[in-house]
């Protein structure tokens, strides 16, 4: 857009105060989403890059027609590849909110009503949606829905009328945008989706110090979940035995999830089983993790597939789930690496198992079945030491020790 | 025969073909493998690419039944391009069912959000749900099955909140829950009778274990299983006498085409109750029937210490199934093949022309036994696709090819497994809004 369009779409008639105060309403708003989204909500946008899709497939489009909003769907899962590199999720949430506002403006311009202050009330509440949403989606449908307005007022060519921005309308939009940016920072909701984010980023990524900066006995006090991640970041790094008496272990979060079946347990459980080396599970809880979301698979999923049927020798999946990954947008280099150094195939010994090998299952039991790991030939010392306190949590611990065990950490 | 021919030319690919050409005397590496296949008249044109990606060029040359194909492949910015040994596919005017009915699911074990039973037209690459799990708000929708082919005559079976089986028979529509009536026993692996009033049910007690290592992920089985006939005139089931002994596992029944037998897979608790299931191997049984009543002792057709039988389906004397090493879900078996029994001389043969080295498993007849659609995983070893074979009526099949679609990467891209695929005689109506009312 030349600078003169630009001017006369944001109140060209200059003001008193200088030609800049056209300006410092939009420039406002940029700064707070830019510096909100980069600073408050790093992960949130990596991970809805990794819960999100977008595969240029007949079935992933036959998925999104399903939808109510099937174009903003398609068009929000298109930009959410982008949130994978973090910056750039940055200037298109930013960008976004921002059209919102010029949106606005167009059509309050249209209807001769140039107020910016309902323009910077209704950009705000775009960003406070957009901001805890899971996905862009419903943000891209209202900005394209604004969107389509606007371009109907502007084929009516009605007549806006101009006039000065005045220093009350910036000063009022100022205190919009802050009380939301305010708003937003203090929001419960943004900070748990932000905590977990980074507990499940960390994760995934095997970056176990990161993981325990976050998942800490204090946060475990206010959100019992974070315990089994934290152990499992202590019992991979080896350091279990020292650290396990900090954590408040009950019934329900412990070293695993118990009976709890989510997201995130199946998301924990293919962490867990594949740091164990057990890969059967290891895929089939990615699998599980999968079906919780909204085309049954995500880049996580299809990326934790690859790496683990790499390391289990299954190099007939890798190259199918590769060629899917291959219709996305960015995973050209990650697909590069698995596609120059093929797995080792395991394959041949599939046949006689079936007639003949022990039949070594999972349990409900998790204490037993880290037992029978080493019955099947994996031999793992983080097994072993998940046993141990698997055995000490159902035999040396008794219940009065659990609740005294809460009551120090409260 | 027409659109076979056309599909081909709207394969050659216009672009700029190195001149300098070499001869190759073998056949052209293509996904999918449509060398020497024999596809039926009309069938919707066979896309394939290079399996290495090439860029290439088709030419068709019709001899009789007989479509020889050549293909010319290249590198991109290559100078030299190769010529491949033209490759035959045969085509049958044996007749084939318009359409074929499935279920897409995720090749998962426990958890679904998208599931789905669709159909499909052969003649085109226009596939429409059936029912899909939105009906039952996210459900299980399974076991999917035609009054001998009969569009308009159908059961499904819906799990979840609300669930039961759905029956429809022309413009009636109707949920039985059928743990509610008669033999008060929940019904799967249904079979409709060829005259269309009974479906024999396998009620089992379905269990699965996950194996901790090997590259066979899981285990399948029943505990317990009885056969259970269902009278749709008066909505009533019991059990079928002989089948349904508590020390025997009974599953999988299949009506003769003349409705006068009934064949199901039996098999000894014990060896499931001690965890050993690679002793627990199914044979093949029959029992009469005349009037709504069975008139005979179930008798062993089948027998063999060492393996497994699934899935009997019956075209005149020819009996076909899967055989696997043991148990009742051959699916996960990698082992699993197709096997052709011939039901007059008791004659058995492993169908070599259909069987890979991966898992073969659920089939069905065409409805005038001319072809047989199967699933198979032998694309990836974990994604389930169907296939389609002529046979011969003398017990011969020619080679299968896969089911195509306008583009031929499709099954590659596709993450859900084919289920369950079975031919129909025509088009399901859409009865999306009727079945959602029922469990609304």
């Amino acid at each position: 857009m030349k600078k003169k369009t630009v001017q006369k779409f944001l109140q060209t008639p200059a003001c008193k105060y200088g030609r800049i105060w056209n300006y410092l309403i939009p420039i406002l708003l940029t700064a707070a989403v830019a510096i909100f989204t980069y600073y408050r909500q790093t992960f949130t946008l990596l991970r809805q890059e990794e819960i999100g899709l977008f595969l240029n497939t007949p079935d992933y489009y036959r998925t999104i027609s399903m939808n109510p909003l099937p174009v903003s769907h398609i068009i929000g899962g298109f930009i959410v590849q982008f949130f994978g590199i973090h910056p750039l999720g940055t200037i298109l949430f930013t960008t976004g909110i921002s059209a919102a506002y010029l949106i606005s403006l167009g059509i309050m311009k249209k209807i001769g009503a140039p107020l910016e202050v309902i323009c910077t009330a209704l950009a705000c509440t775009v960003w406070w949606f957009t901001a805890r949403a899971s996905s862009p989606a419903t943000g891209t449908a209202i900005i394209l829905i604004s969107a389509l307005f606007l371009a109907l007022m502007t084929l009516l060519k009605r007549g806006g009328t101009k006039k000065r921005v005045r220093i009350w309308d910036t000063a009022a939009a100022a205190v919009l945008i802050a009380a939301t940016t305010i708003m937003l920072s203090r929001d419960r909701d943004i900070k748990e989706v932000e905590k977990w984010s980074k507990i499940e980023f960390a994760a995934v990524h095997r970056n176990w110090d990161y993981l325990l900066k976050y998942a800490t006995p204090s946060e475990s006090l206010k959100d019992v979940e974070v315990v089994p991640w934290a152990l499992l970041a202590h019992n991979v790094k080896g350091e279990l035995k020292d650290e396990f008496g900090r954590w408040p272990v009950t019934e329900e979060f412990g070293l695993d999830y118990g009976t709890n079946l989510s997201y995130r347990s199946a998301l924990f459980g293919a962490v867990l089983y594949r740091e164990l080396g057990v890969w059967n599970e290891s895929i089939h809880q990615t699998f599980q993790s999968g079906s919780y979301l909204p085309h049954c698979t995500s880049f996580r999923t299809l990326r934790m597939l690859i790496e683990e049927n790499y390391a289990a020798g299954d190099s007939l999946m890798v190259v199918k789930y590769c060629d899917v990954l291959e219709k996305s947008t960015l995973h050209k280099n990650y697909i590069k690496h698995y596609r120059e150094h093929p797995c080792v195939h395991r394959d041949s010994d599939r046949f006689i198992e079936n007639g003949s090998a022990p039949h070594i299952v999972f349990t409900k039991n998790q204490m037993d079945t880290m037992l029978q790991l080493g019955r099947a030939g994996i031999e793992s010392p983080m097994a072993m030491e998940r046993y141990f306190f698997y055995y000490q949590l159902r035999s040396g611990i008794t219940d009065d020790e659990i609740s005294e065990r809460s009551e120090y950490h409260q | 025969m027409k659109q076979t021919v056309f599909l081909f030319l709207t394969l050659t690919v216009a672009s700029c073909m190195p001149r300098n050409i070499s001869e190759s005397s073998s056949c052209p590496p293509i996904y999918p493998d449509y060398i020497g296949v024999t596809v039926p008249d009309g069938i919707a044109p066979l896309t394939f690419k290079m399996a290495d990606s090439r860029k290439f060029r088709v030419r068709t040359r019709q001899d009789g039944d007989t479509l020889w194909t050549t293909v010319t492949a290249w590198e991109k910015g290559a100078s030299k391009a190769v010529r491949y040994a033209p490759f035959p596919i045969y085509i049958s005017h044996d007749p084939i069912d318009p359409y074929i009915a499935y279920r897409l699911i995720e090749p998962g074990y426990e958890n679904w959000q998208d599931m789905g039973i669709y159909q499909r037209e052969l003649a085109t690459y226009k596939e429409t749900p059936v029912v899909t799990n939105q009906v039952n708000n996210r459900g299980c929708v399974n076991c999917h099955t035609f009054s001998s082919g009969n569009p308009d005559k159908f059961l499904i079976h819906a799990r979840g909140k609300g669930g039961g089986t759905l029956f429809v028979d022309d413009d009636k529509v109707k949920l039985v829950n059928l743990t509610a009536v008669g033999a008060k026993k929940q019904g799967v692996y249904p079979f409709w009778h060829p005259d269309g009033r009974y479906v024999a049910f396998a009620s089992c007690k379905t269990y699965q274990e996950f194996f901790i290592s090997g590259t066979q992920p899981i285990e399948v089985f029943d505990l317990t299983s009885d056969i259970i006939l269902m009278d749709t005139a008066t909505d009533s089931t019991w059990c079928v006498p002989g089948l349904s002994e508590k020390d025997v596992l009974e599953t999988f029944p299949t009506w003769s085409p003349d409705g006068n037998t009934l064949y199901c897979c039996c098999a000894q608790t014990d060896s499931v109750a001690h965890d050993d299931w690679s002793r627990n191997h199914y044979c093949l049984k029959a029992i009469s029937f005349r009037d709504g009543e069975f008139t005979t002792e179930p008798r062993t057709i089948w027998q063999q210490d060492s393996a497994s039988i699934s899935f009997p389906r019956i075209n005149g004397q020819w009996l076909l199934f899967t055989r696997s090493a043991y148990g009742t879900f051959p699916i996960w078996h990698r082992e699993a093949d197709l096997y052709l029994l011939n039901l007059t001389d008791g004659k058995i043969r492993a169908v070599d022309e259909l069987n890979s080295d991966d898992t073969e498993s659920y089939h069905s007849w065409s409805s005038e036994g001319r072809w047989v659609l199967f699933s198979s995983r032998r694309d990836d070893g974990r994604y389930t696709r169907l296939y389609i074979a002529h046979f011969d009526g003398e017990g011969h099949f020619g080679k299968p090819f896969m089911l195509p679609q306008k583009k031929p990467e499709h099954n590659r891209y596709r993450l859900k497994s084919y289920n369950v695929p079975d031919f129909i005689k025509g088009k399901v109506r859409n009865r999306h809004n009727e079945f959602k009312k029922l469990f609304q």
